[in-house]
């Protein structure tokens, strides 16, 4: 048997999410824009899913518009605040450890002739409240951060940020990416415009995500067609996989707590751990409990993922989608090479049982042993 | 109207009383290679081999472009094929090839008369197509020095071809004449050119690749594997005989000094590719080295590495820049996998000051601290084969 602690990559679908899922592919399997019985249930059923995600999101049902996922809730949010905000100025601020979904959709906008300010993360992983701020000027037009980073799990100080912004410029806007965070860590939407979620990170399914807007708050589609989603995303809903984001979403929203507390005391156990073997923990203290990133003091990060993987356990080096490259993140934060190199993401899920760490331990001190 | 290839043979021509033995080798490849395609009849006369589809939906382009990588072949040329009459000459030229004179401005018409029981001399057949051609199209005007066009036109004992292009075959001499090598096959750039060169020279190859597994990934060893099949376009069917190497390496680490690592590996990877060679009817081992590209390529290395073959090494890079290596293996295809970013075994545990110049005692008394035929022996027992092509 494996244990899967690779969950800030994805997650299992939860089996309500799945179950869920294929009611809506063999029963409830209408068109929402349908007029027949058919259509009206799943008219029905996608109004539900979204006030599911409102209530987790704490904002207004028609502030939710489903996509196919992370990527496109981000690429949507940053092109439509840019374009919406270009006369008041070219400015935008972002940091250097954002996933790639942000970070090259900001390449795309400087190539447009935006100017992009990236505030470069502490050596411990963190953003510095203080530097984002010094960093906003009043034709700044968007800030767009992470809450969690997917690499290390720091936590950004992204309320703080949306307040100071919004004394600073009132009509900027800014963006949350809440791809790690959401259903993870408190997300108030206080003071912020946008925000990036996605259902495969919290027990739902791959090509599903939602994008929040504020209310009153209108920026353009990237995707036109027959205007579903209020017009912000057409394209016919992928009905099974909100049904399942719905049903994930309910059943993490009403056992939060207890998954927060399971997670630190996997978190605390495996940097213990890990500690005592003479590794290095490139998480910062201010973290979110899913993630923890760490560097044995030798050998490479793929070596270990096969050497662990033939032991059973998944994990992975840096984020999931750059598999073979150098992490920004890390390579940011001005760790040493060595470290970069060696780095391995734990993350776990309200499900990850203890005794997986226990085991990744053991299996993880016998690999170091192989450098 | 039938397309049909003509392919000239080169070198063997030359062999003497091993000709025939040569003409069976090149046959026997030319029908290997076209079964992938379709279903072709293929015969050897006068020098040519024909290559004649057996239904119309073949494609051609593909046997074309197979045809060129056969190693014994001077030059393709697609033709088509008509009674040896004059009249069906010319008509038959202008179907073939009307639409494309439309563009063109200056032409010649080689005529090549195989079969001396025909009527008409080789000048007289040239003349008279040339002359009909230029008839139906004002705007082509005879040239017998660097024409835009030459049209040949063969007539042979079997009726008469007639042909545009002609493009240059692969040269060399066909896989096996000259019997079997091993190459050492890595995930780099240079063994793939390496294996390329041999089976020119009439080399039938076998292939051994070491891998070093937690420490190399299963995307390098699939990495070998394409590389293998790449040059089954050039070499016909091929055996990658895959080698575990990680206890060797791991051993060396431990009971050798750092600075004979690599030299002490690459004479493990030497005795094992002549054990597998031996088992395979290979003569010979090929390597991609190149003359001073690396620590473990510099003369001295090569004299302890050369120290333990009683076969012979073939480097045929040896003498090659490493940009007219590239230029190479972006000409037979193998550039772009090659750089793929797996690491190999070659670059794991490398040393940080490999010796350049390792004395072949001092070598031999490094490797003295290993079990070398029991590390050799269980390595052996773990190689795996695939054959590709």
């Amino acid at each position: 048997m494996a244990f899967y602690l690779d969950n800030a990559a994805t997650t299992a679908v939860l089996p309500q999410a799945a179950q869920a899922a294929m009611a809506v592919m063999t029963e409830n399997y209408g068109n929402p824009s349908s007029l027949h019985e058919g259509g009206r249930a799943a008219r029905n059923l996608l109004d539900k899913a979204r006030a599911e995600i409102a209530l987790a999101l704490g904002c207004p049902a028609k502030s939710v518009y489903f996509t196919s996922g992370g990527t496109e809730s981000i690429n949507t949010a940053i092109e439509g605040a840019a374009m919406k905000n270009k006369h008041l100025g070219k400015h935008i601020i972002s940091t250097a450890i954002e996933h790639d979904a942000v970070l090259n959709k900001l390449t795309d906008l400087k190539n447009k002739g935006f100017e992009i300010t990236l505030i470069a993360p502490e050596r411990d992983g963190s953003i510095s409240l203080e530097k984002l701020v010094d960093a906003m000027r009043t034709d700044t037009i968007l800030v767009t951060m992470q809450g969690v980073n997917n690499e290390t799990g720091a936590i950004l100080p992204f309320a703080e940020a949306a307040a100071a912004f919004k004394k600073i410029h009132p009509q900027g806007l800014f963006h949350l990416d809440g791809v790690q965070t959401f259903m993870k860590q408190p997300m108030l939407l206080k003071n912020i415009d946008l925000a990036s979620i996605s259902a495969h990170k919290i027990g739902g399914m791959k090509g599903c995500g939602a994008l929040f807007v504020r209310p009153g708050l209108q920026i353009r589609p990237l995707v036109f067609g027959g205007n579903q989603e209020s017009g912000m995303r057409s394209g016919t809903e992928g009905m099974p996989q909100i049904a399942a984001f719905m049903e994930a979403c309910a059943y993490r929203r009403t056992h939060m707590e207890e998954a927060a507390a399971h997670m630190a005391a996997l978190k605390a156990k495996l940097i213990d751990g890990v500690t005592a073997m003479g590794g290095v923990i490139n998480t910062p203290v201010h973290s979110a409990d899913h993630v923890v990133n760490l560097s044995m003091k030798k050998g490479r990060s793929e070596v270990y993922i096969r050497i662990l993987s033939d032991r059973g356990f998944y994990v992975s080096g840096g984020s999931a989608c750059a598999r073979g490259k150098q992490s920004h993140v890390l390579a940011a934060m001005r760790l040493d090479k060595k470290n970069i190199d060696a780095a391995l993401r734990v993350s776990f899920c309200p499900e990850t049982p203890a005794e997986a760490v226990d085991g990744f331990l053991e299996a993880l001190a016998d690999a170091a042993k192989m450098f | 109207m039938q397309e049909v290839l003509l392919l000239k043979c080169g070198e063997l021509v030359l062999k003497g009383l091993n000709r025939r033995r040569f003409e069976d080798k090149l046959i026997r490849t030319v029908k290997d290679r076209m079964k992938r395609i379709g279903e072709f009849d293929i015969w050897y006369m006068q020098s040519t081999i024909y290559v004649e589809p057996m239904n119309a939906d073949v494609d051609m382009e593909a046997a074309l472009q197979a045809a060129v990588r056969i190693f014994g072949i001077n030059s393709v040329s697609k033709a088509v094929f008509c009674a040896k009459d004059m009249d069906e000459i010319k008509k038959t030229a202008e179907a073939y090839l009307g639409e494309r004179l439309e563009n063109t401005r200056t032409f010649k018409v080689d005529a090549k008369r195989a079969d001396k029981k025909f009527p008409l001399g080789s000048p007289e057949i040239g003349r008279e197509v040339g002359g009909y051609l230029a008839e139906l199209h004002p705007n082509l005007k005879a040239q017998m020095h660097d024409p835009e066009v030459t049209i040949m036109v063969e007539i042979r004992d079997k009726g008469a071809y007639i042909s545009w292009e002609r493009l240059r075959g692969a040269g060399g001499m066909p896989v096996g004449s000259n019997g079997r090598a091993m190459l050492l096959l890595s995930g780099g750039i240079d063994s793939p050119v390496a294996g390329h060169m041999m089976a020119k020279r009439g080399l039938e190859l076998g292939a051994v690749h070491y891998y070093s597994y937690p420490y190399t990934s299963q995307e390098a060893l699939d990495k070998v594997l394409h590389l293998a099949e790449i040059l089954t376009n050039y070499t016909g069917k091929l055996t990658v005989s895959t080698v575990p190497f990680t206890e060797i390496q791991l051993e060396i680490q431990k009971h050798c000094h750092e600075d004979y690592f690599t030299i002490i590996m690459r004479r493990f990877m030497m005795r094992i590719a002549q054990r597998v060679a031996e088992i395979q009817n290979c003569g010979a081992l090929i390597t991609g080295e190149s003359l001073g590209q690396v620590a473990s390529q510099t003369m001295e290395a090569m004299t302890c590495t050369q120290a333990v073959c009683t076969i012979p090494v073939f480097r045929p890079c040896v003498g090659l820049d490493k940009e007219e290596i590239v230029d190479r293996a972006r000409a037979i295809g193998t550039f772009e996998t090659s750089s793929l970013p797996y690491e190999d075994c070659c670059t794991v545990f490398t040393p940080k000051h490999p010796q350049t110049k390792p004395k072949l005692a001092k070598v031999e008394e490094e490797e003295s601290k290993l079990d070398v035929e029991g590390l050799i022996e269980r390595a052996l027992a773990g190689v795996h084969r695939t054959t590709l092509g």
